[in-house]
């Protein structure tokens, strides 16, 4: 303490005032009009109702029927935004010095992806300029209503799939690619809930996510190292319209009698907004098209073609409160998640066929169970520094998860039977994020800060984990430009530094509870390394668009891989971590062709990343010495290589008709075990077919999974099969109101198929059988 | 565009070729399993030793054995817990062609009922075999015993569809019975391939504190008409208060 004196804190005090100040002072002295005009590319004509954002300050402005506006801006740097429906989006970066005119030109386009503007949060780009992929998914009332949980609406995506484990448990998968290898960013903050595991859903409110994007391949610089494989956005509610805004929506589900209902009211006055959002849903038992399923040369009975204990409740309460000034901004979230979802108890023991059999209530969530809670409190703010904004974040989870079970399946016959908590796992986790754009000349930088403090204590009569603290930062720099009139370029640098420590886990051992068995050896690791990434795009015309990314990502290992030792359900493996291991590292090359005219887009993405140390689960020829428990599987470290393409279309022929395609082929191989990586996603096609008339909507689609033989040991290969769906959606807008009306049905012919990304899969179990949706949605 | 995608044919390609041995994806098998040289209907009595032979077999090299030896009470509370037989065991192997042979001690006091046997076998470069259940009764003189008059099991037993199943005899204990438990569901045959849901199940409690005794024309059973024609499995097992079960195995034919 004696080491910094008085003296020099004095000076960087003062320095520091004094930068404040000055740019307080050129914030305050400068004001004025920003003139923008907006025509048609085509007739020059000026076009009317033009949706103008100012993304610095978030005011959403009009053309008049001229195509003028008048905006009064203080001087400064801004990104806007043009919007218009029917017209190709427009985003543009300005340096405000007072008095300015800005002319920009609208190019009429059938494809509704190009009406929005989807760019990357910090450095602003679009998806005509930025060197990545990013694709927008903004479910209407009625259509999100369509699914159960977040995962399902991510899987119409080319290059996006989920894993499931029944109904209501679902984690998002880009590019084969999951858990400590996406990021999740919900409404700002990364969603932190024990993701590391293959049957932990995601904790988010689906009714919550009304715009939702994805970037896929390497984002390790924005969103962290967890991103290396990609990050699934659910961006914030826009600031409602109206001094009052309420919406209604609810579906129901056929297959498993699911209700989910869902109220939102918004308020708006002078600077302040606040929203509410209410949401339940519960569900019963799911049904598959099948009498009987065939595992370990058994065949055991599905009675009625029920899946007994498959059944959920989900409640989830979410609040923003938002205040808005020229020079500073904040909002806050706070949002709470409860899930209760039942698990099939054949997948956790020997399925026995009396127990299977009988499924009792279809209603009841009975053991083994998941229940979880998620509590989050997150807050935003933008103050404004001189000429650029200060955006600090802070932000706290905490993630509840416990798996129920009774104790004397699990050979623990000493416990009472009112011991059901299998495995509780608390984790509570804290950030501090900050960014900061600057101008170096005319270079366009910025730079930012992530900060967080995780800790996780266990529970209950099994183990898995040790109780464990982490603490991880990064810095990062990035930045753009443009080469000529064509060609744009991004890239930057990101250090990460992570520290990951637990004491020795022990645990009561099976056969003796009064003992203490050593399960995780203490641990004290840190790891410190950069990732790095640079694109180019290439624009030669308005038909074309190329873009190239290379990128260095690292990932450090996370608990799991580190100090695990226990059987995990649902697997029947005993996995075991390793406290050597070292972060993952890999090269990543992401490519992209686009042709694109007022009716058609197409688009052509592959890719190829190559690991240097994949860190996966190995079998290692020998058993758990738990009771009941299969092979002991030891996680390790192995060059993998995976390439792939997703190829995209989206094409207008009639004003009336909407036919869109998505493929997408991956192919990877663990070049230790000369095997595939397990889970990975089959090669498949969706095709969707549209019709639009007035009011209503009727669509037709079809899903085409090719059979996945590229299996790693011990897992099985899944056959092909073709779903095919139907859907018929009603909306009327009248005034600020609107209507909708949507009745779908999914697996339209009721066909038993098994879905290789399925926690159920080990079971041979098939998918959910014909679904009907009814939704309705009310907005005012 | 084309040169991307050679590219990655090219890699694809570089990948899957190289191959100096094949990889050995073939899982090993558990040939047979016999607990005193049978493989069903085995009975074991507290105090017994059981002879284990089972016979195992793998492509390139078998690594491991593990047996599971667990009760298979329907997952209620029991009484003297602590007096279950459960047993874990991992034998080292070797070879592509091994048998694997143990004398077990069946403990005493032991709680009587039915258990299983489990299984598992791996070899050396990780590959699962499926697994092996067999089930056993375990008597030590304290469970329910069975004395069935009618209907005479040791030939073929008609059950008619939609009709009333009469049994008579009786189910002594020297202790109190506290639960029989009623269940007729698909026969396994011996090769264990078939295990269906119960086309009928009853469970009695016994609330008195000293049934010694109960009476099996008490019994409601019906066979339902919505069955299927076939063979299937009479199970009744019988708890007393000190958590021993009797178990009583039969076959009869739905017809």
């Amino acid at each position: 303490m004696e080491m910094i004196s008085s003296a020099f804190l004095n000076r960087v005090l003062f320095s520091l005032t004094l930068l404040l100040s000055t740019g307080f002072v050129f914030a305050q002295n400068s004001e004025g009009t920003l003139r923008c005009h907006v025509m048609h590319a085509n007739t020059a004509e000026g076009l009317e109702g033009v949706r103008i954002t100012v993304h610095e300050t978030n005011q959403v402005r009009y053309t008049n029927s001229d195509g003028w506006l008048f905006l009064k801006l203080k001087n400064g740097h801004y990104h806007l935004h043009f919007e218009k429906e029917s017209f190709a989006a427009q985003d543009i970066d300005l340096v405000f010095t007072g008095k300015q005119e800005v002319i920009v030109m609208l190019s009429p386009t059938r494809i509704e992806l190009s009406e929005l503007i989807i760019e990357d949060a910090y450095l602003r780009m679009g998806s005509a300029t930025s060197s990545k992929e990013v694709l927008a998914l903004n479910p209407e009332g009625f259509s999100q209503a369509k699914n159960l949980d977040l995962g399902s609406l991510l899987e119409s995506l080319p290059g996006v799939n989920m894993l499931n484990t029944g109904m209501g448990i679902s984690k998002p998968v880009i590019r084969g690619f999951m858990g400590n290898r996406v990021a999740v960013i919900d409404q700002g903050i990364k969603q932190e809930g024990q993701q590391w595991g293959m049957d932990h859903g995601l904790e988010i409110d689906p009714f919550q996510a009304q715009r939702i994007e994805i970037v896929k391949g390497p984002s390790a610089l924005q969103y962290g190292s967890d991103a290396l494989g990609g990050a699934l956005k659910i961006l914030a509610d826009p600031l409602p319209l109206y001094p009052y805004e309420a919406s209604f929506q609810s579906v129901y589900q056929s297959n498993n009698n699911a209700i989910g209902l869902s109220a939102a009211s918004a308020f708006k006055r002078k600077n302040f907004n606040a929203s509410i959002r209410l949401s339940r849903r519960q569900y019963q038992d799911f049904r598959v098209p099948a009498e009987s399923f065939t595992y370990n040369g058994f065949i055991l009975p599905i009675t009625d073609g029920t899946l007994k204990n498959t059944a959920g409740t989900i409640n989830a309460l979410s609040t923003n409160f938002a205040w808005q000034f020229e020079d500073y901004r904040a909002r806050y979230l706070v949002s709470y998640y409860d899930q209760k979802q039942g698990l099939y108890p054949g997948a956790t023991g020997v399925p026995r066929a009396y127990d299977v059999g009988q499924i009792g209530s279809r209603a009841d969530i009975d053991f083994p169970r998941q229940e979880i809670q998620h509590f989050k409190f997150y807050t935003l703010q933008n103050i404004r520094l001189g000429q650029h904004w200060l955006e600090l974040e802070g932000g706290f989870q905490r993630n509840d998860r416990a798996e129920m079970s009774l104790p004397h399946a699990h050979g623990f016959e000493e416990l009472d039977s009112s011991s059901t908590l299998a495995l509780g796992l608390i984790q509570d986790s804290y950030q501090l994020n900050g960014r900061y754009r600057l101008h170096w000349g005319k270079q366009e930088i910025v730079i930012g800060t992530a900060q967080q403090l995780k800790s996780n204590s266990r529970d209950g009569f099994e183990y898995l984990i040790p109780d464990f603290w982490a603490y991880q930062s990064g810095l990062f720099a990035i930045s753009k430009g443009a080469l000529g009139k064509n060609w744009h370029w991004d890239g930057g640098l990101r250090w990460e530094f992570k520290q990951l420590m637990a004491k020795a886990g022990t645990s009561a051992w099976w056969s003796n509870i009064d003992s203490l068995a050593l399960r995780s050896p203490a641990i004290d690791r840190s790891f410190s390394n950069f990732a790095a990434a640079a694109g180019l795009s290439f624009k030669p015309s308005p038909l074309w668009l190329f873009k190239a990314h290379i990128a260095r990502s690292f990932r450090a290992p996370n608990i799991a891989e580190l100090a695990s030792n226990g059987v995990h359900h649902g697997t029947f493996r005993h996995e075991q971590g390793d406290a050597s291991l070292n972060p993952e590292l890999a090269w990543q090359i992401d490519l992209q062709a686009e042709a694109q005219r007022e009716t058609w887009i197409l688009r052509l993405s592959p890719y190829f990343y190559y690991f240097e140390n994949y860190i996966f689960l190995r079998p290692s020829a020998r058993f758990s010495p738990l009771p009941e428990a299969g092979q002991l599987y030891r996680y390790e470290q192995a060059p993998i290589i995976q390439g792939g393409a997703e190829f995209f279309l989206d094409w207008h022929p009639l004003e009336n008709l909407h036919i869109s395609n998505a493929m997408e082929v991956l192919v990877n191989q663990n070049l230790d075990t000369r095997l595939a990586l397990p889970f990975s996603p089959p090669w498949n096609n969706r095709l969707a077919l549209n019709w639009e008339s007035g009011f209503w909507n009727f669509g037709l689609n079809w899903q085409w999974a090719l059979a996945q033989e590229r299996v790693d040991r011990n897992e099985q290969m899944t056959p092909a099969y073709h779903l095919f769906g139907a859907e018929l959606s009603y909306q009327k807008a009248w005034g600020r109101h609107k209507l909708g009306l949507h009745l779908s049905a999914q697996n339209l012919f009721n066909r038993a198929y098994l879905r290789h990304l399925s926690r159920y899969r080990i079971l041979n179990l098939p998918e959910q059988g014909r679904n009907v949706v009814v939704g309705l949605s009310y907005k005012f | 565009m084309k040169k991307s995608a050679l590219l990655l044919l090219g890699l694809v390609f570089l990948a899957s070729c190289g191959k100096d041995d094949p990889v050995d994806n073939t899982a090993p098998l558990i040939v047979e399993a016999l607990v005193n040289s049978e493989d069903h209907d085995i009975e074991l009595n507290a105090g017994d030793k059981a002879f284990l032979q089972v016979q195992l077999s793998d492509n390139e090299q078998l690594s491991e054995l593990k047996m599971d030896i667990h009760d298979l009470f329907d997952g209620h509370s029991h009484g003297k817990s602590s007096s279950v037989w459960e047993m874990t065991k991992i034998y080292s192997l070797s070879g592509t062609e091994s048998t694997v042979s143990d004398s077990l001690d069946v403990p005493s006091p032991v709680v009587a009922g039915p258990y299983h046997f489990v299984f598992r076998l791996v070899d050396a470069s990780g590959n699962e075999s499926e697994f092996k259940e067999m089930e056993f009764i375990v008597k030590n003189g304290s469970e329910a015993q069975f004395n069935v008059s009618s209907p005479d099991f040791s030939s073929e037993v008609p059950a008619p569809k939609g009709q009333a199943f009469d049994m008579e005899g009786t189910i002594t204990d020297d202790q109190d019975l506290a639960e029989i438990l009623v269940r007729i569901s698909e026969d396994e045959e011996h090769s264990h391939k078939k295990s269906g849901a119960p086309i009928y199940e009853d469970e009695i409690d016994l609330s008195g504190t000293n049934d010694t005794s109960f009476d099996l024309s008490t019994l409601n059973i019906t066979i339902p008409n919505t069955a299927e024609t076939g063979y299937y499995k009479l199970l009744i097992s019988a708890k007393d208060n000190e958590g021993n079960y009797g178990v009583f195995e039969a076959e009869i034919h739905v017809m």
